[in-house]
């Protein structure tokens, strides 16, 4: 007994010693503390966010995410575009094999090339009954009414017809070079080999494929030019097409987009706070608060994502959100669920509770002292409300499945995947209370005081929306899809699970397709 | 002393900034000093709170009490600049280190807090932090365990030891005198 008393003298004599004690530190601390404050031209620099180390690797994170999703996109475009090429060509290899398809126009033999007046290509008239697909070789049977200038030209992929232009001339063919790393088709006749098929080419349609990024692509590369038929390919490709149609296929299917949109969002709480419990002797009593106010943030979004050919898609792409929210805590105690306050006495107690935030768990402790002679009863209850802030910023990266249904411009868009969100700044503060409580006030200097209890750095979740995309022309759309987003539970710092929040917002923005 | 114009400090006004160190300097140094090992150090934390409490003022919503505001930045900021002179902040074992049992004479010259801050200074770092956490913050052993990621046992176990040898310092240093 005499030595607790003697440690409560101890105590009482440090405290009251330090109470008001104040020391000047040396002369030049102003200096010095205004040598590394900011001045006003540079208290915002221009790239601020780079003195912050985790906005710095996020931003290097967004970087690689970015262009790697870029360069996939280029290069599944033009693997695409050169896989349709080969098709078409394909198509006119059978066409020629089996001379049965009459919608494609027949490759022009040599004499075609040289003879400009001649008929190769039979055209059927209006009153032949006979589908052509079972005499496409018997020319004689059909009246051969059409001079060159008419020759039709079928689109395999639309089923369009249009005059098939004039073979190319052999100046034609010599100002038009394909460069391969196994020949060189030059103006000299001899370099220009002919095939079984089509003995003179002409390679003008392929010549953008000439300045394709050959580079991001090295498996084209090598499917095409590598090929020892990669000429003929080409040579074939523009014979049987003409020029810029054999490209059409390919620019009719559009399968990749890049978008920016935005989303007001509603933070949704899932279940009532558990009542508070009485705590057993020597553990610290811990309370939930009931929250008001709502929970309003929006955030903005950069994505991108490539639709396959079936209604089956991929998206990914970079969010930040900021989410600034003020709450009021409305908690509840009976004086006897307190504890006393060691350094203080027995006329004062402390009441502490969770704070349920947005991005992790915080613990507050209210501390307080009687304000009159008589004592508090037991079950005399104390209301008070508390106000917190948090300051919260996240850098949202999800990565999504998307099925997209309907042909029509206002498709039906489905979206869901897993969601990694990362704090870049999370901050909470809790700045005054209200005592509700006749016989007690705040302790004062000390009144209340909050502890963050490991506040969340990284957060795995899920996101998933369902909305519609409209067609505005060929590559612009405009989006419109409820969305939902939340975290998986995970334990918090302080033992218990974090409530299973999630946020519901509306997507909208704009996509811009290739 | 006149309160210091907050918005100002807010938008870099030096003056009023200037104003506002002027207020707070002396309460946050004795804190300071309290945790530090030295004076040095302590002029080190000082300098490195302030800078913090002007980048973070806008975050003080005014309503609350504005010395606790910046006591509370204070005392973080002297925790952290510890836990970079230390990495193991708190997990001083009572055997492994040499506790000094001689300290100066109490100087009845000088007031009492003075002389208390000669003998925080010489008790291990760990013990001088949970016994400034306990005693003149008022924190309970499971926030300070939450601060300073040890267990509550540790916490009491530390504070008790750094009350005896505190007890056994002052007490050698008033008959020192």
């Amino acid at each position: 007994m005499e030595k607790n008393n003697y440690n409560n003298q101890l105590d009482d004599f440090v405290q009251k010693s330090f109470d008001d004690y104040e020391e000047n530190p040396s002369s030049n601390m102003w200096d010095r503390i205004e040598a590394d404050l900011p001045t006003k031209d540079n208290k915002r620099p221009l790239v601020w966010w780079w003195t912050n180390d985790r906005l710095r690797w996020a931003a290097a994170a967004a970087m690689i995410v970015l262009v790697g999703s870029t360069v996939l996109c280029i290069r599944y475009y033009y693997e695409q575009k050169i896989l349709a090429i080969e098709r078409a060509h394909q198509e006119g290899i059978k066409a020629n094999q089996y001379g049965t398809v009459p919608n494609i126009a027949p490759m022009p033999s040599r004499e075609s090339t040289t003879q400009d007046t001649s008929i190769s290509t039979p055209v059927l008239t209006e009153k032949d009954a006979t589908p052509s697909l079972s005499r496409p070789n018997k020319p004689k049977n059909i009246v051969p009414i059409a001079t060159q200038t008419d020759r039709l030209m079928t689109n395999p992929v639309s089923g369009q017809s249009r005059p098939l232009p004039s073979p190319p001339s052999r100046e034609k063919i010599v100002a038009n070079q394909i460069q391969t790393p196994n020949k060189v088709v030059t103006n000299d006749p001899k370099n220009i080999e002919p095939t079984a098929s089509q003995p003179d080419a002409a390679p003008p349609a392929i010549a953008d494929l000439a300045l394709l990024p050959m580079a991001l692509i090295p498996t084209v590369r090598k499917q095409v030019l590598d090929d020892p038929q990669g000429v003929i390919h080409l040579k074939a490709v523009a014979l049987d097409f003409s020029s810029k149609p054999s490209i059409i296929p390919v620019k009719k299917h559009l399968n990749w987009y890049i978008g920016i949109s935005g989303t007001p969002r509603l933070l949704v709480r899932q279940g009532k706070p558990p009542a508070a419990t009485t705590p057993s002797p020597g553990q610290r009593p811990r309370y939930r608060a009931e929250q008001d106010g709502p929970d309003l943030s929006s955030d903005i979004w950069v994505r991108g994502g490539v639709q396959f050919q079936s209604p089956f898609g991929i998206e990914t792409g970079i969010g930040f959100q900021n989410v600034e929210r003020q709450s009021n805590h409305k908690v509840r105690f009976a004086y006897r669920e307190g504890t006393f306050i060691p350094s203080t006495g027995t006329r004062s107690k402390q009441f502490n509770y969770d704070l349920n935030t947005y991005g992790g768990e915080a613990s507050v402790t209210l501390r307080t002292e009687e304000n009159t002679a008589q004592s508090p009863g037991d079950d005399e209850a104390i209301r008070a409300t508390i106000v917190s802030k948090e300051q919260i910023q996240l850098l949202h990266v999800p990565l999504l499945g998307v099925v997209r249904l309907g042909q029509h411009k206002t498709q039906l868009v489905i979206k869901a995947g897993l969601q990694g969100s990362w704090f870049l700044k999370n901050e909470v503060a809790v700045s005054t209370f209200d005592l509700n409580a006749s016989r007690l006030r705040p302790l004062p200097g000390r009144g209340i005081s909050l502890v963050y209890d490991k506040p969340n750095t990284f957060k795995l979740g899920y996101a998933v929306s369902a909305g519609i995309e409209y067609r505005l022309n060929q590559h612009w759309r405009l989006l419109a899809t409820p969305a939902m987003s939340g975290y998986f539970k995970q334990k918090s710092g302080a033992g218990n699970k974090n409530q299973g929040n999630f946020t519901a917002g509306l997507h909208l923005g704009t996509q811009y397709w290739f | 002393m006149t309160e210091p114009n907050l918005i100002d400090c807010i938008n870099g006004d030096r003056k009023a900034q200037k104003a506002f160190f002027e207020r707070y300097k002396g309460k946050m140094f004795a804190l300071c000093l309290r945790y530090a090992n030295a004076r040095e150090d302590a002029e080190d934390m000082l300098q490195e709170g302030f800078v913090k409490v002007f980048r973070d003022l806008n975050q003080y919503s005014g309503v609350g009490n504005l010395e606790g505001w910046v006591r509370k930045v204070m005392v973080n900021t002297a925790l952290q600049h510890l836990q970079r002179q230390k990495k193991e902040l708190i997990t001083v074992d009572i055997d492994d280190i040499d506790l000094p049992d001689q300290s100066d004479a109490y100087d009845p010259e000088e007031v009492p807090a003075q002389n208390l801050i000669k003998i925080l200074q010489l008790l291990p770092v760990g013990f001088r932090t949970v016994f400034n956490l306990h005693i003149l913050e008022g924190r309970t052993h499971p926030e300070i365990a939450e601060i300073l990621g040890i267990s509550v046992g540790t916490s009491k176990s530390q504070l008790m030891r750094a009350k005896a040898h505190f007890r056994q310092l002052l007490e050698n240093s008033l008959t020192a005198s």
